[in-house]
């Protein structure tokens, strides 16, 4: 492993981290709408959550192209407002990564919050707390389990995602590109040596991520 | 710590014409409580519990109003419901509800915490010395004995600075020599704190010994109000009591 292969491996976990610290506020706050109440267009949101579930990952970057691109309507005013660019750069890597993970992060939240019991909601809101406060000390400290499974499974998908990324940040070495951009860039240039040497430490990565995630679903519970 | 002097007028709980539908019946009721105890007595099912949750806000009233010291806790006609947390309430429900994630101290704190306490209340040290809490307030909450259960639920209702009590079968696991030891304590407790407490019980000694009022309810039902009324009202219901106790266990 060269010095610029562990700043690869280095700016994948870090993008990948960040992607995941991106999407945890509002995918929290989706997940228990999703799980807690009925409102118009519930379904539909649902149905949009899970749309990079569905599409092809390099539509869903086609998409991110048109919305993020200085003439697409985000772009525009991200350009505009903060003069901020997000196409071809580590922006785009971070926008890419955590809309890719975002339906797997709420997904998991979402039965989480399903399975807390509502009735200690109800006595928490009796004994004077509000819901923002019965949310973050009654709500999420109880599925925290499923909350924690839920940012592994967003941050594993982070760590491989490719079709989103290339086509909104690109592959450009150094600035944009993460280990998967790599492998396959290795692999095109015929450099197997190289794709290989990465290959292994993505399989590192995958099996201390699933070890964990394991762990965390075998851990008794110890809620009495 | 002492005890806030004695002497606080009660407040009192009118439920006006309030009507809360249920599968097999409707709870149906009308009445003023202006003393500082009413227990509530009826057979298993009778609404009991149905009751209280409305008063707390947990479920919405079908029709009908609920006014507790001049506050409007809700109003149908006026589609006025005050949210549970501004209702300063403290409910014990029969299935207490300890907070799982949370040690016992923590569950003790919670109600007190919640609406804006800072550190333990003046009350503190009196509410454990009652409640027979010393030596599990530093405990985490797995292992806890059902009645331990109980007293802690009952100590975070007192700790948490309400001005209505909900008691739903509050000391029900405890032996007959601790919840009489505990009731003798809470009664004085209401006294000196000025709070109303509604005392759901299916121990009819219970209700008069300890309570100024009573509320008899059968499938929704006022059936009889007051202590001589429910004495007078003992019989008929002897055997349907059986019943809901062997239902409960």
């Amino acid at each position: 492993m060269t010095p610029e292969d562990w700043h690869l491996v280095g700016f994948t976990l870090g993008m990948a981290a960040l992607s995941t610290a991106v999407l945890i506020p509002p995918g929290l706050g989706l997940a228990w709408l999703l799980a807690r109440r009925n409102w118009p267009g519930k379904t539909w949101v649902e149905t949009v959550v899970a749309l990079p579930l569905i599409l092809p990952p390099v539509a869903t970057g086609l998409i991110l192209l048109k919305l993020f691109s200085r003439r697409g309507w985000l772009g525009a005013f991200l350009w505009e407002t903060f003069g901020l660019s997000v196409v071809f750069t580590w922006r785009g890597v971070i926008v890419a990564l955590a809309l890719m993970s975002l339906p797997l992060f709420v997904r998991s939240a979402r039965v989480a919050f399903a399975g807390v019991s509502r009735r200690h909601e109800q006595i928490a809101a009796s004994l004077g707390a509000t819901p923002t406060r019965v949310f973050w000390t009654v709500s999420v400290p109880l599925a925290r389990r499923g909350l924690l499974a839920g940012v592994l499974l967003a941050f594993a998908r982070a760590l491989g995602e490719f079709g989103a990324t290339v086509v909104l940040a690109g592959n450009i070495p150094d600035r944009t590109q993460t280990l998967s951009l790599a492998i396959y860039q290795s692999v095109q240039m015929g450099d197997d040596d190289h794709a290989f040497r990465l290959l292994i430490v993505s399989l590192m990565l995958a099996f201390v991520l699933a070890g964990a995630s394991e762990w965390l679903s075998r851990r008794p519970d110890s809620r009495p | 710590m002492a005890l806030p002097p004695s002497g606080f007028q009660t407040m009192s709980l009118h439920l006006q014409a309030l009507l809360a539908r249920l599968p097999e019946f409707s709870l149906e009721l009308d009445v003023e409580l202006d003393r500082p105890i009413t227990g509530l007595f009826g057979p298993s099912g009778a609404g009991k519990t149905t009751l209280l949750e409305t008063i707390a806000g947990l479920r919405s009233p079908d029709a009908g109003g609920i006014v507790f010291d001049q506050q409007i806790l809700a109003d149908t006609a006026a589609g006025l419901a005050l949210p549970p947390h501004l209702r300063r309430i403290g409910y014990v429900p029969q299935d207490v509800a300890l907070f799982p994630h949370l040690p016992v101290r923590q569950n003790l704190l919670y109600g007190w915490r919640a609406r804006g306490g800072r550190g333990r209340p003046s009350h503190w040290d009196e509410t454990i010395e009652m409640m027979e809490l010393s030596d599990l307030v530093d405990r985490p909450l797995t292992g806890l004995s059902g009645g331990e259960r109980q007293r802690v639920a009952l100590g975070r209702a007192i700790l948490s600075s309400a001005r209505l009590w909900l008691l739903d079968e509050p000391l029900a696991s405890l032996d007959h020599p601790v919840r009489r030891r505990l009731l003798g304590r809470l009664r004085n407790w209401v006294d000196r704190l000025g709070v109303t407490a509604i005392y759901v019980s299916h121990d009819p000694g219970e209700i008069v010994d300890w309570c100024d009022d009573v509320l008899v309810i059968e499938r929704g039902g006022l059936v009889a109000r007051g202590i001589p009324g429910f004495t007078a009202s003992l019989p008929q219901f002897n055997s349907k009591l059986h019943s809901g106790f062997q239902d409960r266990r």
